[in-house]
């Protein structure tokens, strides 16, 4: 019964805490999943953390696959076209939504970036080599009930590795719920 | 609704949930060849048999209690035989940290290229991660290595991923200066020489001005101009409309080549027909045609200008789409 207070509860909390970012699907310009699918619906959000002095840090995400520990894919959407600006401490960019299913104890998330972003800094800037393996994390869902999210914190000071002119991005972060 | 509601809900359901974070760990995951020193461009295997040595550090940051990890893994690592050793729950105190080293050896380039194709994508590196779990969170850290090139700096067979390889003196790619995506993306005074050569019809997109060639550089491919999921076929040929861009700037800014140029006559064919046709196969080819001459200096005379991915990223606008609203 707790649990599924702190469910329903957490649902009510990731409209509450993300209404900037997260539009209620009644007035949203469509549903992110068709009104048949059964479960509760999370959300996967990035920020950039540890910037050690960059004025932009921009990537993007091409993909976003859930599936469960024996690899059933479950309902996902991307949410974002656009470059995410990793330089905003605050801002915890929404990167998708997905859905889980009754009796799923445990999702395994994979986060696929696009090829290229770019940086600017005091000394310069560049291009972002992100053609890098996906991020891969694995959710227990009570944790992601506790505030109806995970957020990935990319460490930008440790994961943003000099490569000629460029840098390439080889993933130091944090999940956290 | 109101305030105090509102409050009142998160209060609840986050006292319920317990503090978010008493642990606070840092990792570190460092590769080196065994008998060579560091690189900064990271570890490249081109002699075999080689060992590859793993260096791993987890790190309690919290400034005031024990950290706790639950599970340490290296999950592309442990098929081979890794295992931290320590056992978990493992409590670090405050301030300190635990290490440890792992080996493994590649018995050959074919063996390298195995490798690197099991960590999800496929290219020439293989990148892992060390993961630090515990409660309400995790940490990671990675690190790659790279192989040889195949006839640049190590003979081997053809990786079955790469069907422009040919085996023998191959260079397979055009010779001279190119740049690839990320190059075009932050530097518009580059894009914009290009585009001022002329207009591209790239059949799925039309691309008249910087700022619809800077849109389809800026776009992910995941979703349309709005913002529907594209179908994994749709989500291909944008790339393909991406990469030809790519080479045809490559073209008209630093020189046309024979290969390059039948390539990309393939892949506006492609492009402008209502056939899909092989276009990962397309996209790779273009990919490698665009990567391969990032090494040679640009023309004489030619300014690129600064890179300013930021301002670059603002004037972004979606090219037109023919058939599309």
């Amino acid at each position: 019964m707790k649990k599924l207070m702190l469910s329903a509860l957490g649902a009510a909390v990731l409209c509450l805490a993300g209404c900037g970012e997260a539009r209620p699907e009644a007035t949203g310009p469509r549903p992110d999943f068709p009104e048949d699918v059964q479960g509760q619906r999370f959300e996967l959000r990035l920020k950039g953390v540890n910037n050690p002095g960059y004025t932009s840090a921009l990537v993007q995400v091409r993909r976003v696959t859930v599936t469960t520990s024996d690899g059933q894919a479950l309902p996902s959407r991307l949410k974002t076209r656009q470059a995410l600006e990793l330089t905003h401490p605050e801002h915890s960019h929404l990167v998708g939504r997905f859905v889980v299913p009754e009796g799923v104890e445990k999702v395994s998330v994979e986060v696929e970036l696009d090829d290229f972003g770019g940086y600017e800094g005091a000394s310069g800037g560049g291009v972002i080599d992100t053609r890098v393996a996906p991020l891969r994390f694995e959710a227990p869902v009570t944790y992601l009930a506790e505030r109806g999210h995970a957020v990935v914190h990319l460490d930008l000071g440790q994961s943003l590795q000099a490569q000629g002119e460029a840098k390439l991005l080889l993933p130091s972060l944090d999940v956290r719920y | 609704m109101h305030r105090g509601w509102k409050a009142a809900a998160m209060a609840v359901v986050l006292g319920a949930a317990g503090t978010a974070s008493a642990h606070e760990f840092t990792c570190e995951k460092r590769i080196q060849v065994k008998g060579e020193g560091p690189t900064d461009e990271g570890p490249r295997v081109t002699r075999f048999p080689a060992t590859l040595r793993f260096r791993y550090k987890v790190k309690n940051i919290h400034p005031k209690g024990e950290s706790v990890a639950n599970l340490v893994e290296d999950p592309l690592l442990e098929p081979h035989g890794f295992r931290f050793p320590f056992a978990t729950p493992l409590a670090i105190g405050v301030g300190q940290e635990r290490e440890g080293t792992f080996e493994l050896k590649l018995s050959s380039p074919e063996a390298c290229h195995a490798m690197a194709a099991t960590d999800g994508r496929v290219d020439g590196h293989f990148d892992s991660v060390l993961r630090v779990k515990w409660d309400l969170g995790e940490t990671q850290c990675g690190a790659r290595f790279s192989c040889c090139e195949p006839f640049v700096d190590c003979e081997m067979a053809c990786p079955e991923y790469d069907p422009d390889c040919s085996e023998g003196s191959g260079n397979n790619v055009a010779p001279g200066a190119s740049r690839n995506a990320g190059f075009f993306k932050v530097h518009e005074q580059a894009l914009g020489q290009c585009l001022a050569l002329g207009r591209m019809d790239l059949g799925m997109a039309k691309v008249e001005s910087l700022e619809q060639a800077l849109g389809l550089l800026w776009a992910s491919p995941g979703l349309d101009r709005h913002g529907g999921v594209r179908s994994e076929a749709d989500a291909r040929r944008f790339e393909l409309a991406r990469e030809a861009l790519v080479t045809v700037c490559n073209e008209r800014l630093f020189g046309m080549d024979a290969k390059r140029g039948h390539a990309l006559d393939e892949a506006l064919r492609t492009l402008r027909s209502s056939r899909n046709g092989d276009t990962e196969r397309l996209v790779t080819e273009l990919r490698r045609h665009n990567d391969a001459g990032l090494r040679e200096p640009l023309p004489q005379g030619f300014d690129a200008g600064r890179a300013t991915p930021a301002h670059a990223a603002s004037l972004a606008v979606n090219p037109t789409e023919p058939g599309r609203p």
